[in-house]
């Protein structure tokens, strides 16, 4: 897969990225279902199935995707309920 | 297993006989694993992954504010699987437990990929001539494949309905 840099990874994943300290990073792992990943992004952060479904495939094939962006607490927030789903998240500065 | 449906006010899946004491054991053995875990445990860290790759003070500072609460979340949703799995040939659920038991499921198969050595997406590809026939693990493939498929078809039911999981605050529904 692609090593994007972390720009770019912002730039796909949330236009509006670049302009929040912190973002939050799911990161591709073998277990995880597609389907169950994709549904998760829409039940949790409320997201069009289009939106949610363009995500998940971007953890797939990219490696990882920024699935929101604010600050650094939120950011905490986030990582915590996409753990609590049993996905890989990460937190980060989105200038890192 | 049989696949999940939604019937009579609940989500429901069959399980044959046997089945239901099986599953229980291997989730119970997953509890048993995460309390006597030290903090270097491989399926501890499956369950709660660092929330940095490259900087310690911010997995660090994210376990001991919200490492806690996601691995006690994981635990009373692993302990009500169990006691349903135990309790007979039908696995029941209701409507605002069902994500959490999908996710207990993807807690089981978390752990079950440390067993089974599954890192990346070839490994999981290539899982089933993996290991002989008189390697133990090769019996927990067939599990760890079995609880995929099951947990896809739960996966299906909750998408029709969209049925609402825990969500952000102040998120809109999509």
């Amino acid at each position: 897969m692609p090593d994007l840099t972390v720009e770019e990874a912002v730039e796909a994943g949330a236009a509006a990225a670049t302009a929040s300290p912190w973002v939050t990073i799911v990161w591709n792992d073998p277990v995880n279902l597609m389907s169950y990943v994709a549904a998760v992004f829409r039940t949790y952060f409320g997201y069009p199935e289009a939106k949610a479904e363009k995500l998940m495939l971007q953890v797939h094939h990219e490696g990882r995707a920024v699935v929101s962006a604010g600050g650094r607490e939120r950011m905490e927030v986030d990582v915590a309920a996409m753990q609590t789903y049993g996905l890989w998240a990460t937190l980060q500065r989105s200038d890192a | 297993v049989r696949a999940f449906r939604h019937d009579d006010g609940a989500y429901r899946a069959a399980l044959d006989p046997g089945e239901g004491p099986l599953l229980a054991s291997l989730v119970d053995g997953l509890l048993e694993r995460v309390a006597g875990a030290g903090p270097q445990d491989a399926v501890l860290g499956a369950l709660l992954p660092p929330a940095s790759r490259d900087d310690e003070e911010v997995a660090a500072e994210f376990r001991r504010l919200a490492g806690g609460d996601v691995l006690d979340a994981k635990n009373a949703r692993l302990v009500a699987l169990r006691d349903r799995l135990a309790a007979g040939d039908e696995l029941v659920v209701p409507d605002d437990e069902a994500w959490a038991t999908a996710g207990a499921l993807t807690d089981v198969r978390l752990a079950l990929a440390v067993a089974l050595e599954v890192r990346t997406d070839d490994d999981a590809t290539a899982l089933d001539d993996r290991f002989g026939d008189d390697d133990p693990r090769a019996e927990l493939v067939l599990v760890y494949e079995a609880l995929g498929w099951w947990q896809e078809t739960l996966v299906h039911v909750l998408v029709r309905r969209a049925e609402p999981g825990p969500s952000r605050p102040g998120a809109a529904r999509g």
